[in-house]
Order: structure tokens, then sequence, then C-alpha cells
């Protein structure tokens, strides 16, 4: 495996999705990362790239998202950055694990899946830019977040 | 993304989902789904084997189609995700709530089973 750092500027168009897949696919792969590794990057990046041009960028003005690639023998690191507006996806608070079918929710595992399969998070808000950064482990499991049981509906 | 069905003499009807389930996958199957889900007999099985990725959307679509089943008071189980679907889905409770199996035949078996939760 070798270390590499390669960019992708998209605009924010959910039809960018599927070729913004399609490259990070093919550059993990190439970059012989373990499938699952390729597998949990694809996600994180669908999750939060859509997140940013579905409820970041509700305005009519162009925005354009990068992506940031860089693989290293203990780790991959991915750095999205966006002029939409600033959101920390670290501040919402974890849905709480329904306790029958009836009370589950039908939206917003975006956020969760993101945190339960990256390694790491970070977050900052740079010149008014958002920069989140993801980072996963080879070979480590993330730690298994499972969310708080509560006793009852909201 | 495509979803068929296939009903079997044990009433069960088996939905087979193929392909990835992103937000435009999703929206492709969404209604399809939901409408072979309720027209059938109550039993449905979604098998998952065709789905090679399943997003928060995809998630979203499958509670609350279990949902929707469940208010017909019918039941409704998933069966052979591979193991990053699984692993999507179990990391965000939703296996603790739907009941899942690896093959289509156990999932038939058990929601025809009087005693099935």
């Amino acid at each position: 495996m070798r270390s590499e750092r390669v960019f992708r500027v998209l605009r924010n168009e959910l039809s960018e999705l599927r070729p913004l897949s399609g490259w990070v696919r093919e550059t993990a792969k190439g970059l012989g990362l373990p499938a699952t590794t390729c597998h949990d990057i694809d996600l994180c990046l669908h999750e939060a790239v859509s997140n940013i041009i579905r409820h970041g960028c509700s305005d009519e003005v162009d925005h354009r998202v990068t992506v940031r690639f860089e693989a290293a023998p203990e780790g991959t690191c991915i750095q999205v950055e966006d002029d939409a507006r600033p959101f920390d996806p670290l501040v919402v608070p974890l849905p709480s694990e329904a306790a029958a079918l009836e009370d589950a929710r039908t939206s917003g595992y975006g956020i969760p899946l993101m945190r339960v399969l990256a390694s790491e998070l970070r977050y900052e808000c740079v010149d008014g830019r958002n920069l989140l950064t993801l980072v996963f482990q080879h070979g480590m499991r993330a730690p298994t977040r499972r969310v708080p049981r509560r006793s009852g509906p909201d | 993304m495509e979803c068929t069905h296939q009903d079997f003499e044990d009433g069960v009807r088996v939905i087979q989902l193929t392909g990835r389930m992103d937000i435009e996958g999703n929206e492709r199957i969404a209604l399809p789904l939901t409408i072979a889900a309720r027209s059938g007999r109550g039993a449905v099985v979604v098998d998952l084997a065709g789905v090679d990725f399943l997003a928060s959307v995809g998630i979203g679509t499958l509670v609350s189609l279990a949902q929707s089943v469940q208010l017909q008071k019918g039941r409704l189980a998933l069966c052979g995700a591979n193991e990053h679907v699984r692993r999507a889905l179990e990391r965000m409770n939703i296996a603790t709530l739907i009941p899942m199996y690896r093959e289509v035949i156990e999932a038939r078996t058990a929601i025809v089973a009087p005693s099935a939760e």
C-alpha cells in the first residue's frame, strides 16, 4: 500500500454522487485498501456529500465540494471541504435506540452511520468553509458504538 | 436498482432487490417496493442478496416498509444481506427491530411460523 493524495471537485448536484462513488472505489482499490475500508469510505462519503448537497446548498448558488483522499499504511484520511452553510455533524445528537419497530426512525441514519464506520471524525469551519475529516484505520474495526437504549417513544 | 417479487405457496411474498440502494436507487424503487409489500398477503421477505450498497436513505425505506406491513397486521423479514449491508443494519440497531436471516428459506419458514416475532 502506498501513500497518495488525490482531489476531486464536485458540483452541488446529487447526480455527482455515483461518479464520486466510482472514483472513490477505483482509488481505494488501486491503493490496495481492504474491501471493508473501501466500502466504508464509499458509504461515509455518500452520506457526507449528500447531506451537503441536500441540506447545505438550499440556495440557488453554485457550490463546490472538494474531496481529498490520502492513504498511508496506518490509515486513510478523507477530507470533505465545501462552501455551503456552516454545519458541524459532530454536534448532532445520536438517536437513541428504538424499543420497538413502531418507534424507529425512518430517516436520520446518515450521520450516525458516519460516526460508527469511521475511526475518527473531525470538523472545522475555516474562513467560512466546512472541513470534515474522516479517518479510517486499516484492519481495525471502528469501536462498537451502539446508541443508548431508550425506554419509550419521544 | 431493481425490485421484483415472487409469491410462494406458503403465502410468503419474497421481494428481491438488486443494485445500489443509494439516493438514486432508493428513489427508483421506493414506490414499487412499498406497493409490492402492501399488496401481498401480509408475510413479506425482502431479499437483499442483490444489494451491494445500502445507504441511510435505504435503511429508512426498509424501516418504513416494515412499519407499514406491521400496521396491516403483517410481518416482514430481511434476508441475504452481504457483510457490508448487514453491518450497516446491525450498527444502526435495525437488526433488533426487523428479523434478519441469511437465506430466503430461513426467512420464509420463520415468518409463517405461528410463534415468529
